[in-house]
């Protein structure tokens, strides 16, 4: 069975709809700035991949009635609706949806924790109803009325990414007919510190392969794709955006957050993916990498995209600079990126690239360029020694 | 998908015990969890950073596998419903107590959801399909849908799959005051963690066939025995206490219940079932596996 994907959704710091988010791909315009709406201390010095839209412009937008929802449901909901409008699907028992989240909805929850450990103050309690990851999940669904199948998967930063390898895999052993796929994370305090504990945070835009990288940049976003198999589509005369045809997730066992020196993980990643999708590493036209940023990502990644394609490499960039790292919904606003470059024929540049990292014989993809396009390998690697990857493919 | 193989660890005297139908004790607020010594598991180094849920990932994943006599598994599916709580509560306390700076970020390591499965692959060298579900009363649920996806598509002969949570006093009081906010009862927390074996072929350790899995709603069929979070059969959750997972723990009492054939004791009364019919109802999520004896 072909898995057609017939609608993609996004929104992220460079764009409320997936055409505001190719405008700016195309622009070279970054996304990554000084925050306006994260309540933290670390706006002051940090720089995040922010979603220009308020809480309450979202609930707007979306007509969502109810006030107990978190920003994470609200993304959430915000690019589903546009991936389900244009693939033009009815919403019905065979329908699923996996979602993808790290933090759920801890940025309301936030709401609740400043007053209650700085003074024991239990007023905004409620707020809580909605901190499980899976409550933003079931939030969602219930506003699109999906009831069949409904999921949160939360494997750090590569979660979005399996999710679209369960809906494929939902899909092809007749579970489902037309299956939501994504992820969703929204900024909030607990990320933004963690990820500075880890001192892998860069104070100016991230760095991605370059050899003077100082860490990653944070953002937020959401980014859902319709699936459904090819004969689906066809019988009901939707347009196909692409196809997913390949998809592994393998295991680093190295280090809870580390990445292995020798990407193992990525390496079993991206070569078993290929190996799904029938197709050799000659045959992939483009790597939109996971390239965060930070000096561990890159570097192992770079040595396991080695390993898989030795000298002869595909151009390569990762798109981060644009939306900052945006943790469980990376690989889905990736995967929209990667569609959007099979569509478009386009390769997006990889921004703010200085030096080549040592060891390398290769250098990022530096500018826009036309090229035609016909699969995409995206890497999404996470802690937890997660390491997936997902191909793209023409319809 | 075959089950067999299974382990548990909760406030029953379950951890390694093949028949733990007849030393059940009811629970009250004071009860704690029956735990293994940890250090057959895992280093005492690794150990004292760990909390309690990756305790029990690590051991109840370890030891499931040496009862299905395998050195691994070819995947790992972990259903949790709220993760690794302590981990998470004790790095949001430092970043308001000390004022988003200087902080360590060992908490937060730990703190993803995924880091059960994780480090579970981590300590098994397990370099197979590691995936971590994380929906409600219905994680466990998923994590045997992936399973059995894996299985049905030819990419997994053996899944080990996990339900996991901890409780903490600091969780119990949040949650005794949210469910105070809108007049709901606050059950009896528990908290554990069960793992288990699922095959696509039957194996020596095989014990029953998965032939129903219903991630939305009750399963009408006839059955020998039901356990249930509920009143619709025997209620489990006076054993293992209320929490996201807890179906965990029924669902390693069906398969203890299959070996056990006949058990009459002063809580339940079966004899030799060959289909059991485990349900979870919380929240709005309800769920249902249906078990057939080998």
């Amino acid at each position: 069975m072909e898995i057609a994907i017939t609608g993609i959704g996004a929104i992220s710091a460079i764009g409320n709809d997936v055409q505001e988010n190719l405008r700016s791909l195309l622009a070279k315009e970054t996304g990554i700035g000084k925050a306006k709406l994260l309540s933290s201390k670390l706006t002051e010095t940090h720089l995040f991949g922010e979603v220009k839209l308020s809480n309450e412009q979202l609930r707007a937008g979306l007509n969502w009635k109810d006030d107990a929802v978190s920003r994470t449901t609200l993304l959430s909901a915000w690019a589903m609706k546009e991936a389900i409008e244009q693939s033009g699907i009815v919403i019905d028992n065979l329908v699923g949806l996996v979602s993808s989240t790290s933090v759920g909805g801890m940025d309301r929850s936030e709401g609740f924790f400043e007053p209650y450990y700085t003074e024991q103050d239990f007023a905004n309690v409620f707020m809580l109803g909605t901190h499980d990851c899976g409550t933003c999940t079931k939030q969602a669904a219930a506003h699109f009325g999906i009831t069949a199948y409904a999921t949160t998967i939360s494997t750090a930063c590569s979660s979005a990414a399996n999710a679209i390898a369960m809906g494929a895999r939902l899909l092809r052993q007749g579970k489902l007919k037309r299956v939501i796929v994504g992820g969703t994370d929204a900024l909030c305090r607990f990320t933004a510190n963690g990820f500075n504990s880890l001192m892998i945070l860069d104070t100016e835009w991230c760095k991605p392969f370059s050899a003077n990288r100082a860490g990653l940049n944070l953002g937020e976003a959401a980014a859902y794709l319709v699936l459904e198999s090819r004969e689906e589509a066809e019988a009901r005369g939707a347009e196909i955006h692409g196809l997913v045809t390949g998809w592994a997730n393998t295991n680093d066992a190295y280090h809870q957050t580390a990445s292995s020196p020798d990407g193992n993980g990525a390496f079993m990643a991206m070569s078993q993916a290929l190996e799904k999708a029938g197709l050799n590493s000659s045959d992939i036209s483009y790597i939109n990498a996971h390239g965060t940023g930070t000096q561990n990502n890159d570097q192992s990644e770079s040595i396991s995209i080695h390993r898989v394609f030795g000298a002869q490499k595909p151009p390569i960039s990762s798109t981060k600079a644009y939306t900052g790292h945006t943790l469980a919904a990376a690989g889905a606003i990736e995967a929209i990126y990667s569609v959007l470059a099979l569509q478009e024929n386009k390769l997006f540049p990889n921004l703010n690239y200085q030096d080549p990292i040592e060891d390398n014989d290769w250098k990022p993809q530096l500018e826009v360029e036309s090229a035609e396009i016909k699969h995409v390998l995206s890497n999404s690697f996470g802690f937890g020694g997660n390491n997936s990857t997902v191909i793209f493919s023409k319809a | 998908m075959y089950l067999g193989a299974a382990t548990c660890i909760s406030f029953q005297d379950t951890f390694g015990n093949e028949n733990p139908w007849n030393s059940l004790v009811e629970i009250n607020g004071e009860t704690q969890l029956v735990q293994p010594d940890y250090k057959e598991f895992v280093s005492p180094a690794a150990l004292r950073r760990m909390s309690s849920v990756l305790k029990m990932g690590a051991a109840g994943g370890k030891l499931c596998l040496d009862k299905a006599g395998l050195e691994n598994a070819d995947a790992i599916t972990v259903g949790t419903g709220l993760g690794c709580v302590r981990d998470t509560l004790k790095f949001l306390k430092a970043v308001y107590e000390d004022g988003e700076g200087g902080l360590s970020p060992t908490a937060f390591i730990q703190s993803t959801h995924n880091s059960i499965a994780g480090q579970l692959a981590l300590m098994l060298g397990n370099h197979g399909y590691n995936m971590t579900h994380v929906q409600g009363g219905l994680s466990l649920g998923y994590a045997l849908s992936d399973a059995e996806l894996l299985i049905g598509e030819g990419d997994a002969e053996t899944v080990l799959v996990g339900a996991v949570d901890e409780k903490t006093d600091e969780l119990v009081e949040l949650l005794s005051e949210l469910t105070g906010t809108v007049s709901y009862k606050l059950p009896e927390v528990g908290e554990g963690g069960a793992f288990f074996l699922g095959s696509k072929e039957k194996l020596n350790s095989s014990v029953a066939k998965m032939v129903g899995l219903n991630l939305s709603g009750k399963l009408e069929v006839d059955a020998d025995l039901v356990l249930s979070n509920t009143d619709v059969g025997f209620n489990y959750t006076q054993f293992s206490g209320e929490h996201f997972t807890s179906v965990g723990f029924g669902l390693f009492m069906a398969l203890k219940a299959f070996e056990a054939g006949k058990v009459d004791n002063r809580h339940v009364s079966f004899d030799h079932p060959t289909r059991i019919l485990v349900h979870h109802k919380l929240l709005g999520q309800e769920m249902s596996i249906l078990l057939e004896k080998l």
